[in-house]
């Protein structure tokens, strides 16, 4: 290690990349996704990096629903209901999100060189044993006019899962086998929609009101 | 070049599968993509898996979805260069 910055640059890549990976590989289902507790459960939000996960799971979480995790999730299946928590403490901001969201930005670090996004001094509760029951996934879909939640069929919602969930050798077959079953279970577990919305910091209440109906017919 | 629909297709056997609630999921294992089938590709792809042959799984699909022959044939046709190009069927 020459300077800070590579130090910190090391302690991303361990937790962001090596972790989940480990994880991913002594059998659990590791995803690339973000979460909030709304109510008793979860909502899951997964999307391709630079959907918006992060911005989108930090207005709920100012919005008083509290923070699961912005980027690696462990899925942990049960009979009466999967589980989620975050693998480690993570809220990741590019500048201009915390602006728009916070009135005084909140304490914060450089993560790396090859970045701008800064982790947020923020309060995450992690491990498995505090897993919230997830009940209900959305998948962010590219940028569109008005805000619409869509339901998605279960081998959307699988294929999806899977396509956004760690690895550490993507080669090992009877691991993939496992990670399909998994993905599986999950798909047809969790309700799964399609979450499609402007990327406008002025319409993210609408959004946020979006996701919260549809939680609420859930659970009705 | 030989129409698919009068090829002998079958599902590849480097092939993994799992059902997820009246769909399936498929896993390709040497490259490791996987590929979702909807209600109407799960038919398809379980009449293959018992031997069909891809002129009587149109003849199939119009009376389990009430469409007209050449709309299944299209469809199916479509769907199975599909598979094919991602080696998830094989000619048998």
């Amino acid at each position: 290690m020459r300077d800070g910055g590579d130090c910190e640059a090391a302690e991303h890549f361990l937790a962001d990349q090596v972790m989940p990976r480990l994880l991913a590989h002594i059998g659990g289902f590791v995803i690339h996704a973000g979460a909030v507790r709304i109510g008793d459960g979860a909502a899951m939000i997964v999307g391709d990096s630079g959907l918006g996960k992060s911005t989108l799971v930090a207005s709920l979480d100012r919005a008083g629903y509290k923070l699961i995790g912005d980027d690696a999730l462990i899925i942990r299946p049960a009979p009466s209901g999967a589980r989620v928590a975050s693998v480690y403490r993570s809220l990741r901001l590019r500048p201009d999100s915390i602006a728009a969201l916070f009135d005084r930005a909140p304490p914060s670090s450089a993560i790396a060189d090859y970045t701008t996004k800064r982790r947020l001094d923020v309060d995450v509760e992690v491990g498995i044993e505090r897993a919230d029951p997830l009940i209900a996934i959305f998948f962010l879909g590219p940028p569109s006019p008005a805000v619409n939640v869509t339901p998605r069929a279960q081998s959307g919602s699988c294929v999806g899962l899977i396509a956004n969930s760690f690895a550490l050798d993507p080669t090992d077959l009877d691991r993939a086998r496992s990670k399909l079953s998994g993905a599986a279970a999950l798909a047809a577990q969790v309700p799964a929609f399609t979450l499609s919305y402007p990327r406008d910091y002025a319409r993210l209440p609408e959004v946020r009101a979006a996701m919260l109906d549809t939680m609420k017919a859930i659970t009705a | 070049m030989t129409d698919l629909l009068d090829r002998d297709l079958c599902p590849s056997t480097d092939v993994a599968e799992s059902p997820v609630g009246g769909e399936t999921v498929l896993l390709h294992l040497v490259d490791g993509v996987y590929f979702g089938l909807d209600r109407v590709g799960t038919t398809i792809w379980e009449l293959l898996k018992a031997g069909q042959a891809p002129r009587p799984i149109c003849h199939a699909l119009t009376e389990t979805y009430a469409i007209d022959l050449a709309a299944a044939e299209a469809d199916v046709r479509a769907f199975l260069a599909e598979l094919e190009g991602r080696g998830l069927v094989v000619v048998g």
